[in-house]
């Protein structure tokens, strides 16, 4: 016991040494940014003292040239020196009554302002600096004037006229003061104006936490730094609530804590990497060991004292942010009032900058933590948009623009996240793998995620173990390059996949889900949502490429079985995506598609074009199941677009009306021309569903009416001789077959020099289509339909056919003649398929 | 192979025997050897793995060599299987594995060659057999530059100055086996820190009762750490491990290289063992007229321990691989 009661009083002295050093720290530091406050305070005053000594010097020159014209008293001469003391007299009972009014304004404000607050934040106000700093010259000139005044009385010493300069200097220095300082007290009616001080105090607190150069702060710093950035969260925290339960609403307030805690959040994101792992900056929750896994010496003396195992006391590292982001979701509704809502989208927006920085440091718990700060308030708003019968356009938008910003912030943390896989380098890592584990401080320069900060700080005191014990370093190069690869590894993937999971569960999944969604806040979000899976799709070519990367570090002699294997969700983008166009297809069908204001998202357009895609993609890309559901729809939305194109362009010349009025009937034929074709290729497909819809449309009594305007459609297109949008896209939509058959190997008889001869495909329809070369398909997709399916009805013998669809069926009879055996001419594709 | 006849005549004059109701013999012998204690006593039965069992991948293969190795294989095996049945493998584990025991629990360890004659034989005639008998530590002593086993005042009347029976011993017939020489100043102070710790142990209980009903300044964890790190420094030249008790600060890699480290101290306490009783085979065969040694193959070289070095610096086997291969 005499060892540790020793031990106990070496470390009791190191501790008080500790505080002592603080402590003088604290106090050089407050004396540093005091001098900051005196200067800039200075300056104001100087300022005005510098202008008062202007005017003194122009009248005493201007006196000193008046006195060679005029001679009147003592008005031009010098005067005797003993008359100060009226002077002095004057000041000190003027100072006297500033100070007064000083504080009676300080009362005035907090008696007001702060009468309803916490005890903390009045103690806030009235101690704020540089009314402290006022407080203390007047005081300052106050003894120096009674000084003056009484010293001669008492001994009937007489003060040199420096002095004299001196309190006419202070005098100054404090009247000045005042002015500058009375105008400013008036800005602390808005408790906002405290928070200033809450930041740099936040940042003091953070960087006192952290490890610098060779130092890395010992428990009693953290511990301190710890008490000080609680002192401001709570400080926060009492100011948020105190903004948000004003009568009267200023957005203002709210965005300049939002803004200055967004900042504080982004130091501490920079910075989290430099806080020792164990550090007491972060909160302590207790941590209970397992006792079937104890290690002998704890599990003995357990056993030896009959006693339990008091649980560990471990970090929480999210202490921090849980506060941030609580505080965020509090202020959110401070941000929008009901008819201005651009601060609110403003703070979200640098939230999704925040995002993006806490991303790259794969501080992705901590993005999620404050993305579910902003979900709860998106659903907030939207339940009590629920409970209102009637929203107006404004509030609409807002809603809008709320939800699309969410997801923003998911796709900034996304791209956040895959940016430093893009710049990758092995050899640079290895390198910060090799000085990080030199030495703790090391350690803390490298800016590793958690895990790895951990890993690089049992490397670090490990290898100053050996170095004792051994008197060498005896791990290994190639064991810290796989250890720490193994863990960035595991550290990505885990990264990755938790943030897969939260899309799924969090925006993808609720959305699904609701089948009382607004269609227009549905198809917003699902927009943006497609968006953002896309990016995630791509992304996740470059995590597999930095996980092959990584691959190179692992030790293969270990045969590791921890290595994370490099399987990530990338079919998930497309599974989500698939649930999101079949929820767009159904929200679609609500979707207004009243003629186009410019003034407001074209939503009903926007689906349009994304569910033809869709449906165009799902079919040559095989998926039936998908393709199925989605074209019934697409046609549906076809038609609601081909009669919204006529209003949109009412006020146009005939012929562009015909052109781009009937885009969507030229699609609804494309489509179906790929369904019947691919069900050709595959000899499967969803072409038993387009016939089916279109059997029912045209058996309602609309057949010759509608195949008569469909054919016509295409007379015209062929027509066309300008470039048009649809044009270009169906161009677009032919590559991608011609990519897709030769892929398959399905090609034309025509071929270069060189290239093997093909032989033709077995179906004549599809051996048509077959692209031949450079030259790729020939024919339109829309004339198949017309071809195989339209000019097939028998209500329809006498349908005047496109010279397009002519050819096509010229050279599909070609085909099959060749392909049939003497006097087979029987039937249309639609029926093979 | 037969088992020692026991009606022949023995030169031995050394005595084995336990030292009931004579209090300063008993702690002479518990001085000179004691392994009671959890530290001491896991280090004395890792030390029985000195010379390997035969159950690993490579079983060690015993063999005598030599001109005369046919006649002199009986003769060594029943010289090393005491009065167990004589097997020169076994028999040769065992003796490697006890002499190292005791070379680093009690220093330098004589042992007694024991020619066996006839009943019936001459004073010229040659002895049929031999034996090596352990000198108990603790009871070797010297008289006028003469040595001397003290004993139990019922085995000899003849008492030293202080008052201790004791027999006389032929210097002839001494064999004395030691560490090799830059482990015997590391290993005296490992011993004697480790009888230390087991002295210690089990104070942390009462120390961690008494913090758990008041407020003292133990801390456990800091304990534990602390007595890693001495244990650690004090284990360093035979880079024992302790069975991995401490753990605090001690890396993978460096527990493996300290098993190394183990494997190299045990490679080479067998090897000075085996060469020093190579040493006294080939005093008894000038007298019994052969000429033999004993060989050993399958066992861990110090060239194996090198290339395991070599394969933890570079890298070439992983970490779990070393491990079981230094077991």
């Amino acid at each position: 016991m005499r060892h540790w009661t020793w031990l106990a009083r070496r470390q009791t002295a190191r501790r008080k040494l500790s505080i002592a050093t603080l402590g003088v720290r604290e106090r050089t530091t407050d004396t540093r940014q005091g001098t900051k406050d005196v200067l800039i305070l200075a300056t104001s005053v100087f300022f005005g003292i510098a202008l008062a000594l202007v005017l003194v010097v122009a009248v005493e020159a201007l006196a000193g040239w008046l006195n060679h014209f005029f001679h009147w008293g003592s008005l031009f001469t010098p005067v005797s020196s003993s008359t100060y003391e009226t002077f002095v007299g004057a000041a000190v009972g003027a100072l006297a009554t500033f100070l007064a009014l000083f504080f009676t304004t300080v009362g005035v404000i907090a008696s007001t302002a702060y009468a309803r607050v916490p005890g903390e934040i009045r103690q806030l106000f009235v101690r704020e600096r540089t009314s402290t700093i006022y407080v203390r010259s007047v005081v300052a000139a106050l003894v120096v004037g009674i000084t003056l005044l009484s010293l001669p009385v008492v001994s009937g010493y007489q003060f040199r006229g420096l002095v004299v300069i001196l309190f006419a200097l202070l005098a100054l220095f404090s009247v000045l003061s005042l002015v500058i300082l009375g105008r400013r007290l008036f800005n602390f009616f808005d408790p906002s104006a405290l928070t200033e001080r809450l930041h740099p105090e936040f940042v003091r607190a953070v960087r006192s936490a952290s490890a610098a150069g060779r130092h890395v702060p010992d428990e009693v710093e953290q511990k301190a730094a710890h008490a000080r950035a609680a002192t401001v969260l709570r400080r926060y925290e009492q100011f948020g609530s105190l903004i948000s339960t004003r009568e009267i609403q200023d957005p203002s307030a709210p965005q300049k804590i939002a803004y200055q805690i967004l900042g504080c959040w982004g130091l501490n994101a920079a910075l989290k990497s430099s806080i020792p792992v164990k550090s007491e900056w972060f909160l302590r929750t207790p941590s209970h060991p397992n006792w079937l896994t104890m290690e002998h010496n704890r599990l003995s003396t357990a056993l030896e004292t009959r006693t339990g195992v008091q649980p560990t006391m471990a970090p929480d590292p999210l202490w921090v942010e849980r506060r941030f982001s609580s505080q965020i979701g509090s202020l959110l509704p401070s941000l929008a009032t009901s008819n201005d809502w651009s601060r609110l989208i403003l703070v979200l927006d640098a939230a999704n900058q925040l995002l993006f920085n806490l991303a790259k440091r794969l501080q992705i718990e901590e993005g999620l933590l404050l993305l579910k700060a902003i979900g709860e308030y998106r659903r907030t708003v939207l339940i009590d948009a629920e409970d209102q019968t009637e929203i107006s356009g404004d509030r609409k938008m807002f809603r809008l623009a709320l939800a699309e910003r969410e997801i923003l912030g998911y796709t900034s943390l996304w791209l956040g996240l895959a940016r430093p896989f893009e710049f990758l380098n092995l050899e640079n890592l290895t390198g910060s793998f090799d000085k990080a584990v030199e030495s703790t401080p090391n350690a803390y320069k490298a800016g590793a995620p958690r895990d790895l900060l951990s890993l690089f700080e049992d490397i670090a005191s490990g290898i100053a173990f050996e170095q004792k014990v051994e008197h060498e370093r005896i791990t290994p190069d190639w064991w810290v390059h796989h250890l720490c690869g193994r863990v960035y590894a595991t550290t990505i993937k885990d990264a990755v996949c938790t943030f897969v999971d939260d899309v799924d569960a969090t925006l993808v999944g609720p959305l699904i889900a609701d089948e009382n969604s607004d269609p227009e806040m549905t198809a917003v979000r699902i927009f943006d949502l497609l968006e953002l899976l896309h990016k995630i799709e791509f992304h996740l070519q470059t995590v597999h490429t930095a996980l092959d990367s990584l691959q190179a570090l692992r030790h293969e002699p270990s045969a590791d079985e921890l290595w994370p294997d490099a399987v990530l969700p990338d079919d998930k983008p497309r599974q989500l995506e698939e649930q999101l166009l079949i929820k767009l297809g159904t929200a679609a069908v609500g979707l207004p598609s009243t003629p186009h204001d410019e003034s407001t998202p074209d939503l009903f357009g926007q689906a349009y074009r994304r569910l033809f895609d869709a449906t165009f993609r799902a079919i040559v890309e095989g998926r039936d199941e998908i393709a199925r559901q989605l074209f019934p729809i697409t046609i549906a939305i076809a038609d609601r677009a081909r009669q919204r194109l006529i209003a949109d362009l009412s006020g146009e010349r005939i012929r562009q009306q015909a052109i781009f009025g009937t885009e969507p009937l030229v699609d609804m034929m494309e489509l179906s021309g790929y369904a019947l074709l691919m069900s050709l290729v595959s000899g499967a497909g969803i072409w038993p569903t387009v016939r089916a819809v279109w059997d029912s449309i045209l058996d309602a009594g609309t057949a010759p009416e509608l195949a008569r305007q469909l054919t016509a459609v295409l007379t015209l297109q062929e027509n066309v001789f300008a470039i048009t949008s649809g044009g270009v896209g169906r161009t677009s939509r032919q590559q991608e077959l011609t990519r897709i058959f030769t892929a398959q190997g399905i090609v034309g008889r025509e071929h270069f020099w060189g290239e093997p001869h093909t032989e033709p495909h077995h179906d004549p329809i599809v051996a048509t289509f077959a692209p031949d070369g450079l030259m790729g398909i020939h024919h339109d997709l829309a004339d198949l339909f017309i071809v195989e399916y339209l000019a097939l009805r028998p209500d329809l013998a006498d349908l005047q056919l496109s010279r397009g669809a002519e050819m096509l069926r010229e050279s599909i009879e070609h085909r099959r003649r060749r392909a049939r055996p003497p006097g087979d001419d029987q039937g249309g594709a639609g029926d093979e398929a | 192979m037969k088992r020692r006849d026991d009606h022949l005549r023995s030169t031995r004059r050394s005595y084995t025997y336990f030292p009931v109701d004579d209090p300063v013999l008993t702690e002479r012998m518990q001085a000179a050897v004691s392994v009671d204690g959890l530290y001491t006593y896991m280090l004395y039965q890792d030390l029985d793995h000195v010379f390997p069992y035969g159950f690993g991948r490579t079983s060690p293969r015993v063999q005598i060599v030599g001109p005369d190795a046919e006649r002199a294989t009986p003769l060594i095996a029943a010289a090393l299987s005491e009065r167990s049945f004589p097997s020169l493998d076994d028999g040769l584990r065992k003796f490697v594995s006890s002499t190292a025991q005791y070379l680093v629990f009690g220093g330098p360890c004589t042992y007694e060659i024991d020619y066996l004659y006839p009943a019936d034989a001459g004073s010229d005639d040659d002895p049929v057999a031999f034996g090596l008998e352990l000198i108990q530590p603790g009871t070797l002593g010297a008289l006028d530059g003469a040595p001397i086993q003290y004993v139990l005042p019922t085995i000899s009347g003849t008492r030293d100055s202080t008052g201790l029976s004791y027999v006389t011993l032929d210097r002839s017939t001494l064999v004395v086996f030691m560490l090799p020489p830059e482990f015997v100043a590391p290993v005296r102070t490992l011993i004697e820190f480790l009888m230390t710790a087991n002295r210690e142990q089990g104070k942390e209980f009462e120390l961690t009762r008494r913090s758990m009903t008041e407020t003292t300044p133990y801390n456990f964890s800091a304990h534990l750490r602390e007595k890693g790190t001495l244990f650690a420094e004090v284990t360093q030249p035979i880079g024992w491990n302790v069975r991995g008790l401490f753990k605090a600060d001690q890396l993978e890699p460096f527990s493996i290289w300290r098993q190394i480290r183990f494997l190299e101290f045990k490679v080479m306490v067998r090897d000075r063992i085996i060469e020093q009783l190579n040493t006294a085979i080939g005093q008894v065969g000038e007298r019994m007229g052969f000429s033999a040694s004993i060989e050993v193959t399958g066992v861990p070289t110090l060239e194996d321990v090198q290339s395991a070095k070599d394969d933890f610096r570079n890298g070439r086997r992983g970490l779990s691989d070393l491990a079981s291969a230094t077991i």
